[in-house]
């Protein structure tokens, strides 16, 4: 039996073998003289073609910097004058700069060099920096470039020049962007959005389904502080505190905390229901920011499901919203078991209680160790 | 010779294992650049859209503590954390930890930012040294800023207590003398506000060589490349590394190391790993790995960001013995975090981590300067020896530093191509000079560091080693004296509760990372696992095999003596096994592996069933050769189980207690298979080395070498084989043959040896008639009767006796038997014959020995009387003689049936048959064996039944005795008289007390040889005394030579004599050429038509062109010879044999000395697959003679 089956697997072994044969083969062919020596002159080949290759990238590199200086110095005082002149740009003019942006290389600088001075003004010179933009019909270029069949960034880009420059007739297409796969030209679009259209651009939340990272919140979070007026969206919050995607939640709650939208506190009380933990830690925070009396207790009662760092966040908070009334809680969150948690405690009961510095003291004297060393740092921070 | 092939097997794994290495090495260099290539450009551009401006000011940003561990920085200190100070964010802490400095660092804090003891509440989550006091500023400008003062505990331990109080969610890590960009810190920041369904568990950044550059206030101002040799080449290194090496392994999530001068780590897992390692010199990249493996263990999904960007700018020692030191430490770093976490090895569980960070750090990180030093230095040392030549070594010397040299430049060129930190021409140029010089100059001093680092590690030294830094500001010199590492065991913390996030597949995460990698992952960790289940259940195989191969040799002990050098034969035996026992495994882990995938306990029973027959049969093939002293290869299946019975029978059959003794030993195996392998505690690094193992044998030619490995003489050889091995291979070959024998009638045949060749050399050869139907048929040379010279002719045709005496070995045959002569008898008559010396049989047992001897014919397949019934007509002495009067008759004490001599005595019309069967009644036969069994009646019997049958002189009588008293169990009567004169001959031979003790082990087998000689002696003095004896012709030879006394050579076996012993003879002569008994028949018969004009064809399929009487050593012969009935591996051809494809040079003395001679070897290869595809196409066709020539010799 044993014979037969391992008479039988010789083909399949011989096959194995057969491999190995060839590996060995092709080792031995490997190392030998011949063999290396051909691979050191292919070897030196590439060696000599790297070392062209370095310097081909080094000129260019140079040679574009030079060209950009050229660029620039012939563009700047253009530029500027533009902006000082208080007069729109005359025909003649544009088609002095148009010469010299005749290169994609000289035409995407001049691009540039617009939005940033667009960054650094407002009112009417921004104003004229888009007609610049419109005059040298530079918004073709924008448009090409979010094509789909792009690069991402250069379609990212694309967005950015069409919002910067105030393209609202290109809403819809930045619209259709706003949910795209890659993150930069999604959050472009999104950037985009808000800029041509405030408040009402947040639409975009009800059909997002990637994750909006705490750095694009961020930067959403800017960009909607451009417009002063605030129009009331509190009805669209809601319905984003919903969402499945627990960042637009958190989205949502940094807009209630950002707008102190206080009518708004029984849904977002609800969120500490929320499953997930950035969720939470941002309700707790947002509760924070729009305190009332009631805030205090519902922390305290959510206090024993919260995580370790939202228990800190919780009591840190405390410190300023508790009231005699939450003493009683303290109290017993003095004897948790983790020590940073019991120093807080302490801490926010001194601040809230009268009696609060005593109740601690006295659980030092039966029981120095941690409660002396908080008693010193509540001494010694107060 | 044993050394020689040590040499090889040492030559061959290291020139292979390092080829492998660079090879392995060159692609993962050119997967990290081309990784990296991905990665740079990704970031550049993702870069475009990002402005840190708005991190600076928001009040949404991560909240942060920077850790600056500081130890007598004193003069430099005040400055560095004004610097720190002066960074703009919202939510920062500064910590400085102040570890026990000997200067005035603290007070010079004190003073310069107004610090006062605050009472601040410490929770050592992480225990530490004692902090003596935490100090706070006055100043509301500086109240971000903390200072911990401490007992000295080293940089993991201060950073630990920074950690302690460090209040922020992340903490950056940083040394305080290293200059950051203005926006580093956003920069490293930034990640961990882009996590989404994957936490952000550290970020690192590029650290730069800040010497030469020009440094003002903290910042840098200009950016040189550094002007000394050592910093210089130390940009070139931190360019490869960061921004090929980081940024690949970034991309691949598969980072290891965060430079401990800038890093920034998520507080709480750092937390739960229990903070940095305060018992290794590289705590930084300890924390990592230990993060890392925290997370997978975790299941948690997390990602470790880089930062290309230069962020940090850091002064790199400008001095060897510093350098030295760094470097050193750096090894002895990384070699104590691989160990600690070593479970991770190759561990499918730690998924990346696991299969491609670690092994790729331990190979090619940890283990370069080990295998490069010692690389090198046995490089040098074939070079010295001649093993390999200079130019080998030049060659492949140069091809490596090519290689190396082609990666800096591709460094360089990424660097050019991103970042562009030194845009002069001549930088680069200078940088390209420097890569140039690094094989021959720098890279040395680095491995030399870390094989420094290994010796230290080896004498159990930890120190931090000294770091002196030039300092800055030109001029003043800051110094950085040790630092001692506190040994204090670090308890391990309770983790701290981590959210849990489900692992989802990040829709944008990159193709290779989402597709390929979790199904290598899957499959990696499947056939792990199985091996793992597997690799246990082998070694306790294997130990078993080691077992069985112990009692073979205490066996051997016990039944043939000592065997002279043991060593090597242990040694080689022990390889040979080890050989077995890989390949068995290579086998049965197929079966074991599909069986598993159906259940896995089956298949672990399955193993043991299988492995335990794999040891039974090595028992008894063990058991067999220690018997038969032959290992049992294929012949096994040439015999009927008639015939084994027979023999086993004949061997002492299979007592009880054998059985009883057998049933134990498998209950030992398996209860050793049940209970050993749940001791052993194997993880992935076994299997690495196990595979390791399996590679360096079968891919190098080690198998190759070890199964060539022979101690040198013949029966040691058979005894250091593993006889299971070379069962199966024969067998294997048997069943399975590889068919590369030519086929000389295919039309591309371009011809083995043309007969030119022969004749040039002197060996006879044939014209044949008719190839292509009858491939042995040729004419035969009317002119080639050479004894008719050695006799006297008469007028009545003379009688033919030929005594085939079983096993009659030339070993031990006449004067001269390098045994010693123990046959006085034949000996006696030898000198009264014509005697061939060097005679050979054809075939290595009984079965060849009728047809070859009567009838000069080929072997077919299994030996020509296998062919039984289907045995085509053909010439033989007996038929040819019949045909010219003769009575023809066979004398056996023996069954005819074996071996099928009466088909073939029969086929030839024989007169008469007389065998065991024939005699007279009352008759005495041999002693029974143990088994009851009796081979028939011995030599004095059978001589005595031919003295009293054969005695009718009417007609010419031809004869054939079969002796068969020497044949094992070598029961003979009187045993103890043969027993005594074997003693007595001994006495005669003058042997000594030592090399009696080693004969006795012999001693039946020498009795029978010394019976059969005395009976030999007394037919012939018999026969003497008969009127028919002068015109009678004897001829003596044996049928193979005895195996059951240890042979020397491989051709012992067939080394037999031949004498031919007549009145009629005219003179005696000794021939030293070499014959075979192929050519009695032909000669015989070319005498007889000569001398008596009998009628005798002059066509024939003779195999043998006739006896050579040459008196000096030659052969003239070539021919196969047929050890075993299943496999003709020998051919011999001049004074050369060839043995499965060996080449030997045969001696004068029938000695063998294997030769390397290609040329020689081919030509022996060609004639001999000559005559198989020739024997192939008789087997096929079975036609030996044309029918018209039958007929007018045999007429019906």
């Amino acid at each position: 039996m044993v014979l037969f089956i391992s008479l039988k697997c010789t083909d399949l072994f011989g096959s194995a073998f057969y491999l190995l044969n060839i590996i060995q083969e092709f080792m031995s062919k490997m190392i030998n003289v011949n063999t290396l020596s051909f691979a050191i002159k292919v070897l030196i080949v590439m060696i000599i073609l790297l070392i062209i290759a370095i310097y081909a990238f080094l000129n260019d590199k140079k040679k574009k910097y030079f060209k950009l200086v050229l660029i620039r110095t012939k563009l700047e005082p253009l530029i500027s004058q533009f902006i000082i002149d208080e007069s729109p740009a005359t025909e003649a003019q544009l088609e002095e700069l148009s010469v010299i942006i005749d290169t994609s290389l000289a035409r995407q600088y001049m691009i540039e060099e617009l939005i940033r001075s667009k960054q650094n003004h407002t009112g009417e010179v921004a104003e004229r920096i888009v007609t610049i933009y419109i005059g040298l019909d530079l918004k073709k270029y924008s448009l090409q470039k979010i094509d789909q069949k792009n690069k991402w960034y250069v379609i990212a880009r694309g967005l950015q020049e069409l919002y910067m420059m105030e393209q609202h007739d290109a809403y819809e297409e930045i619209n259709n962007f706003t949910n795209a796969s890659n993150e930069y030209v999604r959050n472009e679009a999104q950037i985009g959005m808000i800029h041509l259209t405030g408040f009402k651009g947040l639409d975009f939340l009800e059909k997002v389904s990637y994750p909006i990272t705490d750095w694009q919140q961020l930067k959403l979070l800017e960009q909607l502080k451009r417009f002063p007026k605030k129009e009331d969206f509190s009805f669209n919050i809601p319905k984003w505190m919903r969402s499945e995607n627990n960042s637009v939640v958190v989205f949502a709650l940094k807009l209630c905390y950002e707008y102190q939208l206080i009518q708004l506190i029984e849904e977002i009380t609800n969120c500490l229901t929320h499953n997930s933990e950035s969720v939470k830690t941002q309700t707790l925070e947002t509760l924070v920011r729009l305190e009332n009396d009631q805030t205090s207790k519902i922390l305290l009662r959510y206090f024993d499901q919260a995580s370790r760092s939202d228990q800190i966040l919780i009591l840190d908070s405390l410190s300023d919203l508790a009231t005699e009334e939450d003493a009683h809680k303290l109290i017993k969150i003095l004897d948790h078991e983790d020590n940073l948690i019991k120093l807080k405690a302490a801490i926010a009961l001194n601040k809230c209680s009268s009696s609060g510095m005593q109740i601690v003291t006295e659980k030092s004297q039966s029981n120095p160790e941690p409660y002396q060393r908080i008693v010193n740092h509540i001494l010694s921070t107060t | 010779m044993i050394w020689n092939i040590f040499f090889n097997i040492i030559y061959y794994t290291l020139t292979y294992g390092i080829f492998l290495y660079s090879l392995l090495l060159a692609i993962s260099f050119i997967f990290l650049g081309l990784f990296s290539i991905g990665e740079t450009k990704d970031y550049l551009h993702k870069n475009q859209f990002t402005d840190y401006r708005l991190l600076a000011s928001s009040e949404h940003v991560p909240s942060v503590s920077i850790l600056a561990p500081a130890y007598n920085e004193g003069k430099t200190i005040v400055e560095n954390v004004k610097s720190l100070l002066a960074i703009f964010y919202t939510n920062l802490e500064i910590i400085v930890i102040n570890d026990g400095s000997k200067d005035d660092s603290l007070n010079k804090l004190i003073k310069e930012y107004d610090l006062v003891l605050a009472d601040i509440f410490v929770d050592s989550i992480i225990p530490t040294k004692e902090i003596k006091g935490i100090y706070k500023s006055r100043k509301k400008i500086y109240k971000k800023l903390i200072v911990i003062d401490k007992e000295n505990g080293g940089k993991a331990d201060a950073l630990n207590a920074g950690i302690n109080i460090s209040s922020k969610k992340y903490f950056i890590c940083i040394d305080v003398d290293s200059i950051l960009e203005q926006d580093a810190l956003l920069k490293m920041v930034k990640p961990f506000m882009e996590q989404t369904n994957k936490r952000v568990i550290a970020t690192g950044g590029v650290i730069r060589v800040a010497n030469s550059c020009d440094v003002e206030q903290g910042k840098i101002l200009k950016v040189h490349l550094a002007k000394e040799y050592l910093p210089r080449m130390q940009i070139l290194e931190y360019i490869r590394a960061f921004i090929l090496g980081r940024m690949a392994w970034s991309r691949l999530n598969g980072l290891l190391i965060i430079s401990g001068a800038f890093g920034a780590f998520d507080k709480e897992i750092a937390i739960a790993v229990g903070g940095y390692n305060t018992n290794t010199v590289g705590e930084d990249m300890e924390l990592v790995v230990h993060m890392r493996r925290y997370m997978e263990e975790q299941k948690l999904d997390y990602i470790i960001r880089y930062i290309p960007d230069p962020l940090c700018w850091t002064e790199v020692p400008n001095n060897y013995a510093i350098l030295e030191r760094q470097r050193n430490r750096w090894f002895r770093g990384t070699f104590q975090t691989l160990k600690i976490h070593r479970v991770m090895f190759f561990n499918p569980k730690y998924r990346i981590l696991g299969l491609v960070s670690y092994p790729y750090w331990f190979i090619f990180e940890l283990c370069a300067p080990i295998i490069e030093f010692f690389g090198f230095f046995a490089f040098i040392c074939f070079a010295v020896t001649g093993y390999i030549d200079w130019s080998f070594f030049f060659v492949f010397f140069f091809f490596i530093i090519c290689f190396a040299y082609l990666y800096s430049l591709f460094a360089i060129l990424m660097e050019v191509y991103s970042f562009n930190q030194y845009k002069r021409r001549v930088d680069i140029f200078r940088l390209l000079l420097t890569a140039l010089s690094e094989p021959f100059y720098f890279h040395p001093f680095i491995v030399w560091s870390g094989i420094r680092g290994l010796l230290k590690l080896i004498i159990k030294e930890n120190n931090w080693g000294e770091m002196t830094r030039q300092g800055f500001s030109k001029g003043s010199k800051k110094t950085k004296p040790s630092v001692k590492l506190a040994l204090a065991k670090i308890s391990t913390n309770q983790p701290l509760r981590v959210p849990v996030k489900k692992r989802e597949i990040d829709k944008s995460e990159w193709f290779f990372a989402a597709k390929v990698l979790p199904v290598i992952n899957k499959l990696f960790s499947f056939i792990s696992e199985i091996l793992i289940s597997y690799l246990p259940l082998a070694l306790v195989f294997g130990i078993l095999i080691l077992i069985a191969r112990s009692f073979e040799f205490v066996a051997d002990y016990f039944k043939h003596g000592a065997i002279a050098s043991f060593p090597s034969v242990l040694l080689i035996a022990i390889s040979k096994d080890f050989l077995y026992w890989i390949t068995a495994l290579v086998f049965l882990f197929p079966i074991y592996f599909i069986v598993n995938l159906i259940h896995k306990k089956t298949a672990q029973i399955l193993f043991i069933i299988l492995s335990i027959s794999l040891l039974l049969l090595q028992v008894s093939l063990s058991q067999y050769f220690l018997t038969t002293l032959v290992p049992l290869g294929s012949d096994l299946w040439g015999y009927s189980l008639a015939d084994i019975k027979q023999t086993v029978g004949a061997a002492g059959g299979i007592p009880i207690l054998l059985i009883l003794t057998i049933l134990f030993l498998i209950l030992i195996a398996i209860g050793l298979f049940v209970r050993l392998p749940k001791k052993m505690h194997l993880n992935e690094i076994t299997i690495f080395v196990f595979i390791f193992i399996l590679g360096a044998v079968f891919i190098t030619p080690t198998a190759k070498s070890i199964s060539k490995w022979m101690p040198g003489q013949e029966y040691a050889n058979n005894l250091s084989l593993n006889k299971s091995f070379y069962f199966l291979n024969a067998s294997i070959d048997h069943f399975l043959p590889s068919t590369n024998e030519t086929d000389i009638y295919a039309d591309n045949y371009l011809g083995g040896f043309k007969k030119a060749d022969l004749a040039e050399q002197k060996i006879e050869d044939f014209s044949y008639v008719d190839e292509k139907n009858y491939p042995f048929l040729h004419a035969i040379d009317s002119t080639k009767d050479v004894l008719s010279p050695f006799f006297n002719k008469t007028n009545k045709a003379p009688n033919i006796v030929i005594i085939l005496v079983e096993g009659l070995g030339r070993a031990f045959t006449n004067s001269g038997a390098y045994l010693g002569n123990f046959t006085p008898n034949v000996d006696s008559l030898s000198l009264k014959s014509l005697y061939w010396e060097n005679f050979l049989s054809e075939g290595g047992r009984t079965f060849a020995a009728l047809p070859s001897i009567l009838s000069s014919m080929t072997f077919a397949k299994n030996g020509f009387n296998e062919l039984g019934e289907n045995m085509p007509k053909h010439f033989s002495l007996i038929n040819l003689l019949q045909k010219n009067g003769y009575h023809t008759s066979f004398y056996y004490g023996g069954d005819s049936h074996f071996d099928n001599m009466n088909i073939f005595l029969n086929k030839n019309g024989i007169n008469a048959i007389n065998d065991g069967s024939s005699f007279p009644a009352g008759v005495i036969k041999m002693p029974e064996s143990s088994s009851g069994f009796s081979w028939g009646f011995g030599d004095k019997q059978l001589f005595d039944h031919y003295l009293n049958t054969n005695n009718d002189s009417t007609k010419p009588s031809m004869s054939l005795i079969l002796t068969v008293s020497t044949h094992s169990p070598f029961k003979i009567n009187d045993q103890d008289k043969y027993l005594k004169r074997f003693e007595e001959r001994m006495n005669e031979l003058h042997f000594n007390d030592a090399l009696k003790n080693e004969y006795r082990n012999y001693s039946y087998q020498y009795a029978s040889i010394l019976y059969t000689d005395e009976k030999i002696g007394e037919f012939i003095r018999s026969y003497q005394k008969r009127p028919d004896f002068k015109n009678t012709v004897f001829l003596i030879t044996g049928d193979h030579r005895m195996p059951e006394i240890p042979m020397s050579t491989k051709i012992d076996r067939y080394h037999v004599p031949l004498l031919i012993y007549s009145p009629l003879l005219k003179r005696t002569a000794k021939f030293s050429s070499i014959s075979t008994h192929f050519d009695i028949t032909p000669s015989l018969l070319a005498w007889l038509k000569h001398s008596y004009h009998m009628q005798v064809p002059n066509m024939a399929s003779w195999m043998g062109s006739g006896l050579d009487t040459s008196r000096s050593f030659r052969n003239t012969h070539a021919y196969p010879l047929m050890q075993t009935k299943t496999e003709i591996i020998d051919y011999i051809q001049g004074d050369w044999l060839i043995n499965s494809n060996i080449l030997y040079h045969i001696g004068n003395k029938m000695e063998l000395t294997q030769e390397d001679n290609p040329t020689k070897a081919n030509e022996l290869r060609a004639n001999f697959d000559l005559y198989k595809s020739k024997n192939n196409m008789f087997i096929n066709n079975l036609k030996i003679l044309p029918d018209s020539l039958l007929m007018r010799y045999l007429p019906k």
